[in-house]
């Protein structure tokens, strides 16, 4: 399960990085936002599913302002891009914090119980979790294959200024990447706050594991970053289990450690070499 | 911007602050000497980033763990080793520095982004294993450490029960570290670090060793930054590894780029600032992040060669303002170089 | 004189496509050698190769000054004397033209030739001005006076003349001579025809990645293989 999630939190951060050559450290704030949107919603009675949608369109829309008052002007050199993203975290999180006190909220599992799965006997609102998590990840990679505005971003990935000359409206489409990725980061944020207490610092953890799985797979590749997010919920829960639970958080660092070392270009990534 | 125009103007900054330091040395108060410690600590912290950041191009989020590194082979060596403060802080510089230069061998053949993300994974590991190699470090309860006593040469003469000494001893460190890096950039490794940083291709095809440049920035910038980190462990005489993590290190490479990237000033005045700001406007310190993201991101947009950066570029275009004579002194300058 | 880089077997492959396949090339000291090809042939590739920024396939060998350098690193070619420039030209852009030939001067340990050779390029008019601030061509000037700072033994330059109006190529060429006259070897890739046949000593040809005929600049102009494969990219156009 947390595999799935980390692919959430993944192809949306791989997707800002591949489009927009952003290295944005602040997404685990979008995650944070959608948790706490969800959150209030599913307080006020709006059924789960609806909160969740809610919760990623409120990570998104935040995504479009943030990207068209900062991350734009940033294009030309994407170390500025890194450093906002910085600065970002620093604003959203104790933003959140100033608006709601540092405290843990706790939403109890919309679904409740256990589900007994060949066997394996797994609480609901994971396997729900799994499964909406799946279903999102297809829609998106649906999205971008089969779409036109799925086309179109993926031009722009290669080469912003042909796409531009082809017609692509670059400023629509970026932000239209960049609100997917958050969105999508949001959603991650709702599933988690069903699971465990959100907090306004709760963004740190997930978005760190996002840059290792996103590394794992080659920044920029989806595909690499859905495998590479499953990759590491596999390599956490053995590491956890047969080495340190405790160290559980360490392994993917050393996982990404080691990986830099031998293929920095990540499992699926390209080499790019300029002359 | 790389070679910085160093002219009479550029001392007053550091005589003013010299002045300053002497003042707080004789008359500070005792809040007001904590502070100063703090800041100095931190502007040391911050200008050892800057060396490999501001001037060889090597964005790191991983400090603070150079830092804590320092900090903690300090304490280690002074309670499990009994070494004299003096050999302490050696001893966590030099941790640091291995540190660093490891850190550049690892990650340095990467682009930017990915050495970015390297160097923080890195960090964060670096903090889990000072949480959870308790034995050694006393995991997140921290450690603490003992001051010496006595003031002789392992103290460096200096009394380290007080707090006094500590200042002298961090506007010292402040000083060396200044005039150091000075003389650094100066010489054929600092002019390496530059090219290195403006464009790593071209400087290879002239015969940059780009690779051994960036370990070497990166093992000086180790060791300051480690040094300064010894030096505040045992002032503070607790130190836990909360204080040395991601968000720490996003700290510092706030203070840089506040400040003014590659420059020497800026570091400096970019710790004054997100440390003594919020004291003396008396922030609630979640407000202060906040402020500090929003300036940030106001500099990186508006202001990107920092607040310092931004001050010299003034002061060129001034001095080479059209109707003016392409001056002797520049040609003279360059030649002096030579 | 003899030969100074010697290049055999060369090969290289990106993921599946093979981009160079078995390059041998023989370039005499004191030379002035043109790489030659249609788009996409692979000639910014082979110098990639050649100067350390790709690692070609087991197998291939270059040899320089009778020593195997196959892999080296480009710092370590350039500290040899093998230097070279880019396809688009680069500088160290914060620093005044000056200071980016004496950046070069003084790695080459001889920091007092900067003025000579802000001379002898013609540059001294931009001596102060920042490379940022330069206009393209003069950009161009600078990367070739860049090299003849360092005072190297091969120079490998990757199409010197692109963008270049007549004038600024007819400073090139002159300064591509002057380079000779030193004793220096010079390798260059180059679109322009008319400026190749009247500077190059011999001319190779590469398409797709193979070498296809190597001879003096008459021969290769006048050779049916080399039309059919400049004019059948023309018409495939058309």
């Amino acid at each position: 399960m947390s595999g799935t999630l980390y692919a959430l939190v993944a192809v949306g951060l791989t997707m800002t990085f591949g489009i927009m050559n952003i290295t944005n450290f602040a997404h685990g704030e979008f995650l944070m936002v959608g948790a706490f949107a969800t959150y209030a919603l599913t307080v006020s009675g709006v059924p789960f599913v609806l909160a969740l949608l809610g919760g990623a369109a409120a990570a998104a829309v935040l995504g479009v302002l943030v990207e068209r008052s900062t991350f734009r002007y940033t294009l030309a050199d994407p170390i500025n891009g890194l450093v906002v993203s910085l600065g970002l975290i620093a604003i959203l999180q104790n933003g959140m914090a100033m608006m709601v006190g540092t405290e843990f909220f706790n939403l109890a599992p919309p679904y409740a119980g256990t589900v007994d799965v060949g066997g394996v006997v797994i609480a609901t609102q994971r396997l729900f979790t799994i499964g909406f998590g799946v279903v999102a990840i297809a829609g998106v990679w649906v999205l971008l294959r089969r779409s036109s505005l799925g086309r179109s971003l993926r031009a722009l990935a290669v080469d912003p200024t042909a796409a531009g000359l082809m017609g692509v409206r670059t400023g629509y489409m970026y932000s239209a990447a960049f609100a997917l990725g958050c969105g999508l980061a949001g959603l991650a944020g709702g599933l988690l706050a069903a699971l465990f207490p959100a907090s306004p610092f709760m963004g740190a953890a997930p978005v760190a594991k996002g840059f290792i799985v996103i590394v794992l797979g080659g920044l920029g590749s989806v595909p690499g970053a859905i495998a590479g997010g499953l990759i590491l919920g596999i390599v956490e829960s053995l590491g956890a289990g047969y080495i340190s639970s405790a160290f559980r958080d360490g392994f993917g660092f050393v996982a990404l450690i080691l990986l830099l070392l031998v293929k920095p270009s990540g499992l699926f990534g390209v080499m790019e070499r300029r002359a | 911007m790389s070679m910085g125009y160093t002219n009479r103007w550029s001392i007053v900054p550091w005589a003013l602050l010299a002045l300053l330091s002497v003042y707080l040395v004789a008359a500070g108060s005792d809040f007001l000497q904590h502070l100063a410690v703090v800041t100095a600590v931190y502007a040391v912290l911050a200008m050892s980033l800057n060396l490999a950041f501001g001037y060889t191009g090597l964005f790191s989020i991983a400090h603070a763990s150079l830092f804590g590194i320092g900090a903690y082979g300090a304490g280690l060596a002074m309670n499990f080793l009994n070494a004299p403060f003096a050999v302490a802080v050696v001893c966590g510089g030099l941790a640091a520095a291995v540190m660093g230069a490891t850190v550049a061998a690892v990650f340095s053949r990467m682009e930017g982004p990915y050495f970015a993300i390297g160097t923080f994974a890195l960090g964060e590991l670096v903090r889990l294993l000072l949480n959870e190699w308790r034995d050694l470090t006393g995991g997140p309860m921290g450690l603490m450490i003992v001051r010496p006593l006595g003031a002789d040469l392992g103290t460096f003469g200096l009394d380290l029960s007080q707090r006094r000494s500590f200042l002298i001893l961090a506007l010292a460190l402040l000083a060396l570290t200044a005039i150091g890096f000075a003389a650094l950039l100066r010489s054929r490794l600092g002019a390496r670090m530059t090219h290195v940083r403006d464009d790593p291709y071209l400087s290879a095809s002239l015969g940059v060793r780009v690779f051994r440049t960036k370990i070497e920035a990166f093992f000086i910038s180790g060791l300051v930054a480690g040094i300064a980190g010894a030096v505040f462990g045992v002032y503070l005489m607790f130190i836990a590894p909360s204080s040395f993590s991601g968000m720490e290190s996003v700290r510092l490479v706030m203070m840089v780029v506040i400040g003014g990237a590659g420059t020497l000033l800026g570091p400096v005045v970019g710790a004054g600032l997100l440390v003594l700001l919020p004291q003396a406007l008396r922030m609630d310190p979640t407000i202060s992040l906040i402020l500090t993201g929003v300036i940030l991101v106001a500099v990186v947009l508006f202001l990107p060669k920092g607040i310092v950066g931004a001050v010299i570029e003034r002061a060129r275009r001034w001095r080479e303002r059209p109707g003016l004579v392409a001056r002797p002194a520049v040609a003279a300058a360059t030649a002096g170089r030579n | 004189m003899g030969v100074l880089l010697d290049i055999s077997n060369l090969s290289l492959a990106f993921g599946g496509v093979k981009a160079l396949t078995d390059v041998n090339w023989r370039i005499e000291e004191g030379a002035v050698a043109a790489l030659i090809g249609p788009n996409g042939a692979g000639k910014t590739t082979l110098f990639n190769c050649v100067t350390g920024f790709l690692r070609p396939l087991p197998g291939s060998r270059v040899l320089y000054d009778g020593r195997d350098m196959t892999g080296w690193a480009t710092h370590r070619l350039a500290e040899a004397g093998l230097v070279r420039t880019f396809q688009h030209p680069k500088s160290f852009t914060g620093m005044s033209v000056r200071e980016n030939i004496l950046a070069a001067a003084r790695i080459a340990g001889d920091p007092s030739r900067t003025e000579a050779v802000l001379s002898a390029t013609d540059l001294g008019e931009f001596a102060e001005r920042r490379a940022s601030e330069c206009p393209y061509g003069v950009v161009r000037r600078l990367n070739i006076a860049m090299v003849i700072a360092l005072r190297p033994r091969l120079v490998m330059l990757d199409e010197p003349a692109a963008g270049l109006n007549d004038v600024e190529r007819q400073v090139l060429a002159r300064n591509i001579q002057k380079l000779r006259s030193e004793g220096c070897t010079v390798v260059l890739v180059e679109h322009d025809m008319n400026f190749v046949m009247s500077l190059a000593d011999d001319v190779t040809v590469l398409d797709a990645g193979k070498v296809l005929v190597h001879g003096s600049p008459e021969d290769v102009t006048s050779n049916p293989e080399v039309i059919r494969v400049y004019l059948g990219q023309y018409d495939a156009a058309s």
